[in-house]
């Protein structure tokens, strides 16, 4: 029997479950970066805040200044990674004016992220700024390179070596 | 019988007499449709938390390690306590436990088998290189919905206590919500008591509040999508994953205990925490947000008796599909109040399947027959492990299932008839009456499967046959044997250097 049929022969009576799929992948619509932070800087974090600036990408650039409506808007923190429990938190601010006191309660204010099951790989983090973005822009506070701050709230442990890979502004296309 | 088979009963109109030889908790069980979770703060959420707190005594201090109704064995099924990457030294951890508790057992022990099936296994807190779809973000909900459902049935059992509902610790909002800890949860002489949790926890304070800790929020509540991005990162499913689910954790405790996932569901508030992500994702459902079209996917989970069960993802799609409901649901700010929920699942690839017999080994095939006897999964303590096939009643079928077949190599031309209850000594044929199927290498094949890395031939599939038509045949012309087999008849010579193996193989049924 040549290996066509007997291949043919036995799919017939079996079902073959196959291995899931990358659901995610399916289902997802399409992002697309406005600014991104610059390619391959891994990031430390420790005590002490760091603000990224983000380079806008050209043919992404009337986004930041018009996005279409309703188009939802996203900061991503990406390979969000730990050796061991941070037990700390991080704020995140974006277009946060230089010198002001970062506060939960500033309207530059985007979230706090924390290395929960970061350990075994690195995990991407993503914030819906859809309107934090658009009352940004219509204040004029979101220039052509925005930043991003990363504040601490706590004292992490040093031992967790907590890092966190690219950020970025993406947009998901419908 | 056991828990999931009331659903069964209930959704085919079977007869009751299903139910013979169940014991009487679980009898009662079955008169009652629909669970209901209190919250913790509820006179009925303080109630179920006393019953709480005797069973997790009972199964830390009175149940044997190495029993799946153990405290120890549910929480390692979470994750083990060590390291959670990389997947070498998770691997090397869980080895060694299950070498440290089951000393002297065979690795046909059916609950040590069962440790190796369950253990490190949440959905999605590992990365395996070598099963690289293992673990994925989509079901971080529908694994733990099964986690905590089959662990409430094993405090049922426990309890000898059919009306047990585990109740809900409401963090986020409404006229029961508080970001304290229940207070059950805070008394050093409880059960439920953990005395490492961070500073002011066990005090009572709000756990969100005060230096190094999460400000707990309902964003996930503005996604209307279940999955959003390629990476899986945007969507209600991830979004709840980071908050308030990962906050809860880390606003909770540390290194030691909630705030890191090897540790986490030690602490019996892990529980509660984890029947209100439950609710929450349950209320984003009320609000109109379909949950995705779910892929083929089985969870292992142990029963109320300590069985085990391959739990379909789809099963988890709605609370109603597992027979329980919550006593409110949360409605962000600004949304309209519950909707219509999704509509129970009640398709036969949505319930649960029951272990009916497993292969203690996997099987090496080569150019000769291989014979493999089944035995019982969780047999009646004392009794001998061996099995006999049995025809499901008619509303239930039954289904050979062998999985993580692999090759080193192209086998060439060769396929593997497949037979069960072959008289020893005898080489059928395909017209035989044993006959059920026959497998190939077509999906194993180097190159087939897109997720291997290039070179790489560690390549898994599952193939399963409905054996229901030819187990009821031979029972009533043939009688069946004593002793269950399968035997794999190869037709053609496989390469010397392709040395397929059939990981497992198992029986089960619904």
């Amino acid at each position: 029997m040549s290996s066509f049929l007997q291949i043919m022969r036995a799919a017939l009576p079996a079902l073959v479950l196959t291995t899931a799929s990358p659901l995610s992948q399916a289902l997802a619509a399409e992002t697309i970066t406005i600014a991104e932070s610059p390619a391959g800087a891994a990031l430390p974090l420790g005590e002490t805040p760091v603000t990224v600036t983000l380079a806008l990408l050209p043919q992404a650039a009337a986004r930041l200044r018009a996005a279409p409506q309703g188009e939802p808007v996203y900061l991503m923190v990406e390979r969000v990674h730990a050796d061991a429990a941070v037990e700390a938190t991080y704020e995140v601010y974006l277009g946060l004016p230089a010198g002001a006191a970062p506060r939960r309660d500033d309207p530059h204010y985007v979230g706090d992220f924390n290395f929960f099951d970061a350990e075994a790989r690195p995990r991407n983090v993503s914030f819906n700024i859809t309107r934090l973005f658009a009352r940004l822009r219509a204040a004029g506070a979101l220039t052509d390179t925005p930043t991003v701050t990363i504040v601490p709230n706590g004292r992490p442990a040093p031992a967790a070596r907590a890092g966190i890979g690219r950020l970025a502004i993406v947009a998901i296309g419908r | 019988m056991h828990m999931i088979s009331r659903r069964v009963v209930l959704t085919t109109g079977a007869s009751a007499s299903l139910l013979l030889g169940t014991p009487d908790w679980l009898k009662n069980a079955a008169a009652q449709t629909t669970y209901t979770r209190y919250s913790a703060t509820s006179p009925e959420g303080k109630a179920m938390l006393k019953l709480y707190e005797k069973a997790v005594d009972t199964m830390m201090n009175k149940i044997p390690k190495g029993d799946p109704r153990n405290w120890d064995f549910q929480w390692y099924s979470h994750w083990i306590p060590g390291p959670q990457g990389p997947w070498s030294a998770v691997a090397k951890k869980k080895s060694d436990t299950i070498q440290l508790i089951y000393a002297g057992k065979p690795q046909t022990d059916p609950h040590r088998a069962l440790a190796e099936l369950m253990w490190d296994d949440c959905q999605a807190h590992g990365s395996n290189p070598n099963n690289p779809t293992f673990f994925q973000e989509e079901f971080f909900l529908p694994w733990h919905r099964y986690f905590v459902y089959y662990f409430e049935h094993i405090i049922r059992g426990v309890l000898q206590n059919a009306d047990f509902a585990l109740p809900y610790w409401n963090y986020l909002g409404g006229p029961s919500a508080s970001r304290a800890i229940p207070e059950e949860f805070r008394n050093p002489s409880s059960a439920l008591y953990r005395p490492n949790r961070n500073a002011g926890v066990n005090a009572g304070a709000p756990i969100d509040s005060g230096s190094g800790r999460t400000p707990l929020n309902a964003d996930a509540f503005n996604e209307t999508q279940y999955i959003d991005s390629p990476d899986g990162s945007i969507g209600f499913c991830p979004i709840l994953d980071g908050n308030p689910h990962g906050a809860v954790h880390v606003d909770v405790g540390n290194g030691t205990n909630m705030g890191r996932v090897p540790t986490a569901a030690g602490d019996p508030v892990f529980w509660v925490h984890h029947a209100e992500i439950d609710r929450l994702w349950e209320s984003w459902n009320r609000l109109g947000h379909p949950n995705p079209s779910w892929p083929d996917r089985n969870f292992v989970f142990a029963n109320a008796a300590g069985g085990m069960v391959r739990a379909p993802v789809a099963g988890a799609n709605s609370a109603d599909n597992l027979g329980y409901r919550y006593d409110s649901y949360f409605v962000p700010a600004g949304a309209t109040p519950a909707v219509a929920a999704t509509a129970p699942l009640t398709t036969f690839a949505a319930r649960p399947l029951e272990v009916r017999g497993i292969a203690a080994n996997a099987l090496s095939l080569g150019d000769a027959p291989v014979r493999a006897s089944l035995s019982l999964p969780s047999p009646p303590l004392g009794a001998a492990h061996t099995m006999q096939f049995a025809a499901p009643t008619t509303a239930r079928s039954l289904y050979l299932v062998l999985t993580d077949i692999m090759l080193n190599a192209d086998p060439g031309d060769v396929v593997y008839d497949v037979y069960v209850d072959v008289p020893e000594g005898t080489t059928p044929t395909t017209s035989d009456p044993h006959y059920v199927g026959t497998i190939n290498f077509f999906h194993v094949m180097p190159g087939h499967d897109m997720t291997a890395a290039p070179g790489e031939l560690s390549h898994h599939s599952t193939v399963v046959f409905n054996v229901t038509d030819v187990v009821r045949k031979l029972q009533s012309v043939d009688g069946l044997a004593q002793q269950a087999t399968v035997t794999l008849i190869p037709s053609g010579k496989p390469a010397a250097d392709a040395k397929p193996v059939v990981g497992r193989v198992e029986l089960l049924e619904r």
